[in-house]
C-alpha cells in the first residue's frame, strides 16, 4: 500500500475516534450545563413565588422569564408525608396562546405556611427554545467536528507530500539507474536528516558497484586478449604437428582431436573478446551502410556452403535499409543470423527474408518443430539441444549487436517458421 | 495495538470523570434536625417563634448551603458549617436580635423610621444591609458604615 493512503488512513482513523469521542464528551456536558441553569432558574422562580406567598404578597406571574408559570394547591397531610424530595422533570403542558401540548419542564415541592396547612407548589418553563437550541447545538458540533476532521486531514496529507518530496526523487533516480551506463547525476537537495543519509549511502553504493563492474569487465577482457597468444601458438603447434609424417593413425587421430578442441576454443575466446568490445563501444559506427546488400551478400555466400541441404530461398528486399553503423558489425550480425537459418533447418526447407519497410523478416523452418523460449533465446550459452561446435554465443551477440545499433529484435514461432523480426 | 486501546479506554474513562460532577442532583429537602448544630442554635434562638416552611440543602460544587423559610417568608443561608450568610426578610423587619447594635444607631441615626430587611454577609469581611427604603449599605467586619452597596 503506498505509504500516503496508510498514514492517511492511521490519521484518519485516530482522529475521528479521539474527536468523536471530544464532541461527544463536549455535545454532553453542554446539554448538563443547559439543564443545569434551567433547574436554577426554576429554583429561584419557585422561591420567589413561596416566599411572596408567605408573606401574603402578590405573586408575580410570569417570573423571570416569559411563558413561566406556577400551579399552587393546598394538599392533604397524608399527601404532604408522602411527598419525597423536590422533583424536576420533563413533560407537556397545554400551552392556552397556542393551544396545543409543548414541552417544559416542572419544578416541584411541598412546604407549609404559618399555619402548618402543607402545599404544593409546581413551577415550569417551556422548553421548546430549549429542544431547538439543543438540536442546533448537535448540527453545529457534528458539522464543525466533520470541517475539523477534513481540515486536520488535509493538512496531514500536505506536510507530508512536502516533507516526502525527497524520497520520491530518490526513488524516481533508482528506478532510472542503469549499472554500467551514463545516469543523471542524483541532484536531492534537502535539510532532512535521515534522506541527506540515504543520499549519501546511495551514491557510495551506486559508485562502488560501478567500479566493481568496470572492474570485471576490464578483467574479463584482458584475460580473453591474453588468451588469444597462447591459443595461438598452441594451433600453431599442433598445426605442424599434423603435418608430421612419423606420425600413426592413431597419434594422428589424437593430434586432430585436440586441434579441433583449440579451434573451439579460439573461436569462443574470439566471441567473447567480440562482445567485450561491444559493450565498450570498441566499434564506431561511422559508415552508412545498407543493410539489405550486406544480407544479400552473405546469403550468396552461404548458399554455396549449405547447398547440400537443397534448402529454397524467398528473398524479398525492395529497397534499401540505410544504418549508421561500422561493417564489421553488420557483417557478423548478417553472418550469424543467416548461418542459423542454414544451419538449423532440414533438407527441402525453406528461409524467407522479407522487408518491409524498415522492418527485416527471417524465417526459417527447422528440425525443431516447436518454439523456441523467447526468454532465455538470447542469453549465453543457450542452447536449446547441444550442438558440437557450437559456442552458444550466436544468439548473444546478435542481441549485443543489434541493441549496438538500436535494432529491434524479436523471435516468434509462426506456422512452422521460426521467425526474427529486426526493426531498424 | 493493545497500547492504543488502553489509551482509547483512558480518554473515554476521562470524559465520563469529566462530564459526570456536572450532574450533581443539587437540591434536597431536608429536616430541621439535619441541619448543623450552630446553625439549629441561631434558628431556636432567634426565630424560635416562626412556623417553618420548608429547608433545603444546596450541594454546590466545593460547598454546601443551608436554607430555611419560614412561614412569613423570612429566608435564611447558612454555609456548610452552620454559620449564617444571609438573613432576609423580604419586606418585613428581621428581628432585631440578628441585626448588631453599631449598624441599629447607625441605622436609626441617619435613616429614622426605616427597618433593616436583610443582611448579606460579603466578601472581605464586609456586611450588606438592606433597609425598608430600598437603600442598601455596606458594613466592615467591625460594624463601621463604609459606603453604600450598588
Amino acid at each position: 500500500m503506498k505509504l500516503i493512503r496508510r498514514i492517511g488512513i492511521s490519521l484518519s482513523l485516530a482522529t475521528t475516534i479521539l474527536l468523536s469521542l471530544w464532541a461527544g464528551g463536549f455535545y454532553l456536558a453542554m446539554i448538563e450545563e443547559l439543564n443545569d441553569e434551567t433547574d436554577d432558574m426554576l429554583e429561584e422562580y419557585s422561591e420567589q413565588v413561596m416566599r411572596s406567598y408567605l408573606a401574603g404578597q402578590p405573586i408575580e406571574e410570569q417570573g423571570l422569564s416569559t411563558n413561566n408559570g406556577y400551579t399552587l394547591k393546598p394538599i392533604t397531610e397524608t399527601e404532604a408525608i408522602q411527598a419525597g424530595q423536590i422533583t424536576t422533570r420533563d413533560t407537556s403542558i397545554y400551552v392556552w396562546s397556542e393551544h396545543e401540548m409543548e414541552p417544559a419542564r416542572v419544578y416541584s415541592l411541598v412546604f407549609r405556611d404559618g399555619d402548618g396547612q402543607a402545599y404544593r407548589l409546581s413551577v415550569f418553563t417551556p422548553t421548546i427554545d430549549r429542544a431547538d437550541f439543543v438540536l442546533a447545538l448537535f448540527y453545529w458540533v457534528v458539522g464543525l467536528l466533520v470541517l475539523l476532521l477534513v481540515v486536520m486531514l488535509a493538512i496531514n496529507l500536505l506536510v507530508y507530500n512536502r516533507s516526502l518530496k525527497p524520497l520520491y526523487r530518490l526513488l524516481s533516480w533508482i528506478r532510472s539507474y542503469r549499472i554500467g551506463q551514463t545516469n543523471r547525476p542524483l541532484v536531492n537537495d534537502t535539510t532532512t536528516l535521515e534522506f541527506r543519509e540515504l543520499n549519501t549511502a546511495l551514491i557510495e553504493h551506486t559508485q562502488r558497484a560501478e567500479e566493481a563492474y568496470e572492474a570485471q569487465k576490464s578483467f574479463i577482457g584482458n584475460m580473453s586478449h591474453e588468451l588469444q597468444t597462447p591459443l595461438a601458438v598452441s594451433r600453431h603447434h599442433l598445426e605442424l604437428l599434423l603435418e608430421d609424417d612419423t606420425l600413426d593413425e592413431q597419434q594422428l587421430g589424437r593430434v586432430s582431436r585436440a586441434y579441433d578442441s583449440l579451434e573451439f576454443m579460439t573461436r569462443l575466446n574470439k566471441t567473447l573478446l567480440m562482445l567485450f568490445r561491444i559493450d565498450n563501444q570498441q566499434y564506431p559506427l561511422d559508415e552508412e551502410i545498407d543493410l539489405c546488400i550486406a544480407l544479400q551478400d552473405t546469403l550468396s555466400s552461404l548458399r554455396e556452403v549449405y547447398g547440400h541441404l537443397g534448402v529454397n530461398l524467398i528473398v524479398d528486399l525492395p529497397s534499401p535499409i540505410m544504418l549508421r553503423a561500422n561493417q564489421t558489425l553488420v557483417q557478423v550480425l548478417c553472418s550469424n543470423l543467416l548461418r542459423n537459418a542454414f544451419a538449423y533447418n532440414r533438407p527441402g526447407g525453406e528461409i524467407v527474408v522479407r522487408a518491409q519497410g524498415r522492418r527485416i523478416t527471417i524465417a526459417n523452418t527447422s528440425t525443431r518443430e516447436e518454439a523456441l523460449d523467447e526468454e532465455r533465446l538470447f542469453s549465453r550459452f543457450y542452447q536449446p539441444e547441444r550442438r558440437s561446435g557450437s559456442t552458444g554465443l550466436g544468439l548473444a551477440l546478435i542481441q549485443s549487436v543489434c541493441r549496438e545499433l538500436e535494432i529491434a529484435i524479436h523471435y516468434r514461432y509462426e506456422g512452422e517458421y521460426h521467425c526474427f523480426v529486426l526493426e531498424a | 495495538m493493545k497500547t492504543l486501546k488502553t489509551a482509547l479506554l483512558g480518554i473515554v474513562l476521562a470524559l465520563t470523570v469529566f462530564v459526570s460532577p456536572m450532574r450533581a442532583d443539587s437540591e434536597q429537602i431536608i429536616t430541621l434536625s439535619e441541619l448543623p448544630a450552630e446553625a439549629r442554635a441561631f434558628v431556636s434562638q432567634h426565630f424560635g417563634s416562626k412556623q417553618v416552611a420548608i429547608v433545603k440543602l444546596d450541594k454546590e460544587f466545593f460547598s454546601h448551603k443551608y436554607e430555611i423559610i419560614f412561614g412569613d417568608g423570612t429566608k435564611l443561608e447558612f454555609d456548610k458549617r452552620g454559620t449564617w450568610q444571609d438573613i432576609d426578610g423580604k419586606h418585613h423587619a428581621i428581628p432585631s436580635s440578628v441585626v448588631p447594635a453599631k449598624v441599629q444607631t447607625y441605622v436609626q441615626k441617619h435613616f429614622p423610621g426605616t427597618q433593616v430587611i436583610q443582611i448579606e454577609r460579603k466578601s472581605r469581611g464586609r456586611y450588606s444591609v438592606e433597609l425598608s427604603n430600598t437603600v442598601d449599605l455596606l458594613f466592615d467586619r467591625s460594624f463601621r458604615f463604609v459606603g453604600y452597596d450598588d
